[in-house]
């Protein structure tokens, strides 16, 4: 922690600018608010010119998105911190790709927190972050992402959805069952892979069971019901989901 | 031989469904024997029993309950006598269901009757049946069906000699081609509908037909693609002269408008006043109200184009007064705003305004009466799409089920199997019921069913917030705005839908209350329990259900209270609903009647209201029993200690 971090803010609004300067001037002492810029060009222009380490970086923006922006940088050599009002579209590719976003109006309590985890990162040196924007990118170009970035014991894990068979809660911690037999352990609640995956390829069969439709092999119905993977795991299906399950599966298509 | 065995299982559910949809009705099916004198006398009684409900039938307006009466009167009759019950029965009850609306059963006997007419050798009773279910898919949304039957209405008619049904036929095969904008299809069979109408001497259809067909050149602009001046005019011409013929005034009325219309857009002015007038001349004494109203309506916007404002200005009031007398809400809503417009090419500004103003009010009824229409057709059409997953639904456990497969060689093993199955299918029936209707509403009435946040909350978050602002808090202005601002995102984003995730509609009852306790620091506590069994992304609730009640507990029950509140909600997952409890210990609602009485205010609350009408709304539209519950609670002396509401919430997904 020697010296401060360059930082650039990136906005077409000149107000937000400056508040989010007056915030880290005020609340984060170890940030320096080297350049500013008002546009995507001058933001190309200013970050190859200073090359910061860290990028406040606006969504929506007049001439071009934020997201265009990072795609003149394919070796990305600095942090980025989304900053948005409002895209539902963009705020779920962020979501898969991990990738960190504070909403507008910003609350100051969590742009600290934002602020502190890119210096947490920073210390520790795992430079998966670049990895994290190349997923957003690309997942950015489809309406159903491809791939889902989580966070391990070791760093990140790149996962595309159609090769997760199931995902299993071990209270707020997630077991990820993955085709070729792996786990991996996620220490996040299953709740959230949930409002991510859950729509046409997953189902909640259980409190503590997400699972994917495609690896769905047998519904049995004795013993209270519970359903065969194609791994071979018995996954059990709450009494009030049995229906529920049937009429997903009916509607379920590849 | 798999495929044989499913067909086979298939056919062998219908038969039983087919017989448990009818549990109360005689066995058809067993033929006894009687004697001949018996059968002979209440045969002739119970036909005329059958001819009066027909002409319940074909009266208009229907007389609903005399038309059941005689139903059932000639139900009895056959059981009473062991008659097998007649295919014109099955046909009378079939109207009778679609007319309540009960596709069902209408759809079920629609074929027995069928069925049974063929076996009978009834023709007349087939074709009908026929022309029944074409109008019934034509009504229901399932245009391709309803086409082939009227077309197997029109061959069996044409093979058997009768007469009467194929041109009104033709018709309503025009009208579906109509309806799915297939305009070749619409064209060639109203060509249908005069040749046949022609054949068969019948002047009323082939007049019809030559209306209809005229129209579909016509267009509404000059340059509609499918107008075509010359034809509209000869046929509509020939239109008018069968009409002549038999003396309809209705369908004079309606190829003379057209006639004038079709002038008029070639702004031949002169012969579409005479048209115009010619129509008059039968619309008035033929009492053809809404008739009269377009054409007066017409003949205004003529003269306004011919720059007459004075005569246009009479011509549109005897629009409006034949308008209003027929209560065409169409015709009134464009003839105000024709007006409007004409007063301001006059800049006569003020009766402009008016005349927009009851446009405004006339479109407005015009839309929502035609929203109902819409919404009845839909439900109609998911009634019946309802019934189809269903049985596809059942199709498919059956396949799943290998055990029945194995039983296959027992039947009665199957059958007991099947009666499980329909069982199991029932209940699912209210689930599946909900989740697909709620589909549908969000996209017919969304807009009469969205609901929205207390202008009170907002402007009265927005003060506070000031107020940290000049306490220059910076931090705490900065944490209240944040909040808020999720808040609105949130009630924002789950507005457009009319049902949201239990777990949105937390995330925003949470924000709320957060913030109404900031802003009443110390005044109370609140606390959210929902059942870990509840899984909160999967079941859905309509849209700001709780809020409401919520912010009643906090307003009228919490805030009059001298010292510290409580409002605790709960949410339990019940057999086949959840269970919302909202419960505070204010001032009960019978003080805080009594205080809103004092400040001579209607403070029964907008946001509980229109929570309520809301409530009924669904309930209706998915015959749901999503109700409320409140009681008053108090301790043994009787004293208030509070409100609790329940809300029956039935599981949706």
């Amino acid at each position: 922690m020697s010296k401060k971090l360059k930082t650039i803010i990136v906005d077409d609004e000149k107000d937000a600018v400056d508040f989010i300067s007056s915030i880290i001037c005020e609340y984060c002492p170890s940030l320096n608010v080297v350049a500013r810029a008002y546009d995507v060009d001058e933001g190309v222009e200013k970050i190859s010119e200073i090359k910061p380490d860290l990028v406040f970086l606006d969504v929506e923006m007049p001439h071009g998105t934020g997201f265009d922006l990072l795609s003149h940088f394919p070796e990305k050599t600095f942090d980025v911190i989304f900053i948005t009002a409002f895209n539902h579209y963009a705020i779920r590719a962020i979501k898969y790709s991990a990738v960190d976003y504070i909403l507008k109006p910003v609350n100051i309590t969590e742009f600290i927190e934002a602020v502190n985890k890119v210096l947490f990162k920073k210390e520790e040196k795992s430079g998966s972050s670049n990895e994290n924007i190349k997923v957003l990118i690309e997942n950015l170009k489809t309406t159903q992402p491809s791939r889902l970035a989580i966070p391990t014991n070791d760093g990140m894990e790149y996962l595309n959805p159609r090769e997760i068979i199931r995902i299993e809660a071990d209270r707020s911690y997630s077991w990820f069952h993955v085709t070729g037999g792996r786990k991996i352990l996620v220490s996040k609640h299953l709740k959230e892979f949930q409002d991510l995956l859950g729509d046409r390829y997953f189902f909640r069969s259980h409190n503590s069971h997400l699972i994917n439709l495609r690896f769905v092999k047998k519904f049995i119905r004795k013993e209270g019901g519970y359903i065969e993977m194609a791994d071979g795991s018995e996954i059990p299906v709450s009494r009030n989901k049995k229906d529920l399950f049937l009429i997903h599966m009916s509607r379920f298509k590849g | 031989m798999k495929a044989k065995k499913h067909v086979l299982l298939l056919f062998l559910f219908f038969a039983i469904l087919h017989v448990s949809g009818n549990a109360e009705a005689p066995p058809e099916r067993l033929k006894i024997k009687i004697p001949a004198a018996i059968k002979q006398q209440d045969t002739a009684l119970l036909n005329s029993f059958l001819r009066q409900g027909f002409k319940y039938l074909y009266s208009k307006p229907v007389d609903q309950y005399k038309l059941k009466a005689c139903i059932d009167t000639a139900q009895v009759m056959c059981k009473k006598n062991d008659i097998e019950i007649p295919s014109s029965l099955h046909l009378l009850s079939a109207e009778y269901y679609f007319l309540v609306y009960d596709l069902g059963n209408a759809m079920e006997e629609a074929k027995i009757a069928h069925e049974k007419s063929i076996q009978s050798n009834e023709p007349l009773i087939t074709v009908r049946s026929l022309i029944f279910l074409g109008r019934y898919y034509q009504n229901t949304g399932f245009f391709k069906e309803s086409i082939e039957s009227y077309e197997k209405a029109i061959s069996e008619a044409t093979r058997n000699g009768i007469k009467g049904f194929i041109p009104r036929a033709y018709f309503n095969i025009a009208m579906v081609y109509d309806a799915i904008g297939d305009l070749s299809g619409h064209r060639s069979s109203l060509q249908k509908v005069i040749d046949n109408g022609l054949a068969e001497k019948d002047s009323v259809m082939t007049a019809y037909g030559y209306y209809r067909l005229g129209t579909s050149f016509c267009g509404d602009s000059v340059t509609s693609v499918r107008r075509n001046f010359v034809r509209a005019d000869s046929i509509l011409r020939k239109g008018l002269e069968f009409a002549m013929l038999r003396n309809d005034t209705a369908v004079i009325v309606l190829n003379l408008a057209n006639l004038g219309w079709n002038y008029y857009l070639e702004k031949k002015y002169d012969i579409a006043v005479s048209s115009y007038e010619l129509a008059l001349k039968y619309s008035i004494p033929g009492h053809q109200d809404a008739s009269s109203s377009n054409i007066f309506g017409n003949l205004g916007t003529i003269y306004r184009d011919l720059k007459r404002p004075e005569r246009a200005l009479k011509y549109y009031q005897q629009a409006i007064e034949y308008g209003l007398k027929s209560n065409s809400l169409y015709n009134l809503q464009w003839i105000y705003l024709d007006m409007s417009n004409l007063y301001l090419l006059n800049a006569d500004t003020a009766n402009a305004y008016l005349s927009y103003v009851k446009y405004k009010k006339y479109y407005d009824a015009y839309i929502s009466n035609q929203n109902i229409q819409g919404l009845t057709n839909a439900r109609l059409r998911y009634e019946v799409d309802n019934h189809n997953k269903e049985l596809e639904l059942l199709s498919l456990r059956l396949k799943n089920n290998r055990q029945l497969n194995y039983a296959f060689s027992g039947f009665i093993i199957l059958t007991f199997a099947i009666g499980w199955l329909i069982l199991r299918g029932y209940k699912l029936k209210d689930k599946r019921r909900l989740s697909e209707m709620n589909r549908r509403i969000s996209e017919l009435t969304q807009a009469n069913l969205r609901q929205q946040m207390n202008p009170h909350f907002i402007f009265n978050t927005l003060n506070s917030i000031q107020y940290y602002m000049y306490q220059h808090d910076k931090l705490a202005t900065n944490n209240y705005l944040t909040k808020f601002s999720n808040l609105m995102r949130r009630v924002l984003e789950n507005s457009q839908h009319t049902s949201v995730s239990l777990n949105d509609e937390l995330d925003a009852l949470r924000l709320y209350l957060e913030l109404e306790s900031l802003r009443f620091r110390d005044k109370f506590e609140y606390e959210i329990n929902v059942d870990e069994e509840i899984d909160t992304l999967m079941y859905k609730v309509p849209t700001m259900l709780i809020q409401p009640y919520v912010e009643n507990s906090i307003c009228h029950g919490l805030m009059p209270k001298t010292e510290k509140g409580f409002v605790k909600i709960n949410i339990r997952l019940k057999e086949d609903y959840l269970n919302c409890i909202i419960e505070d210990n204010g001032i009960g609602r019978d003080a805080a009647r009594e205080k809103a009485a004092n400040r001579k205010k209607n403070h029964n609350s907008l946001g509980t209201q229109i929570t309520e009408s809301r409530l009924d709304l669904v309930n209706e539209l998915y015959g749901t029993s999503m109700e409320t519950i409140i009681t008053d609670l108090k301790d043994q002396n009787g004293e208030p200690l509070g409100t609790k509401v329940e809300i029956h919430i039935p599981l949706m997904t």
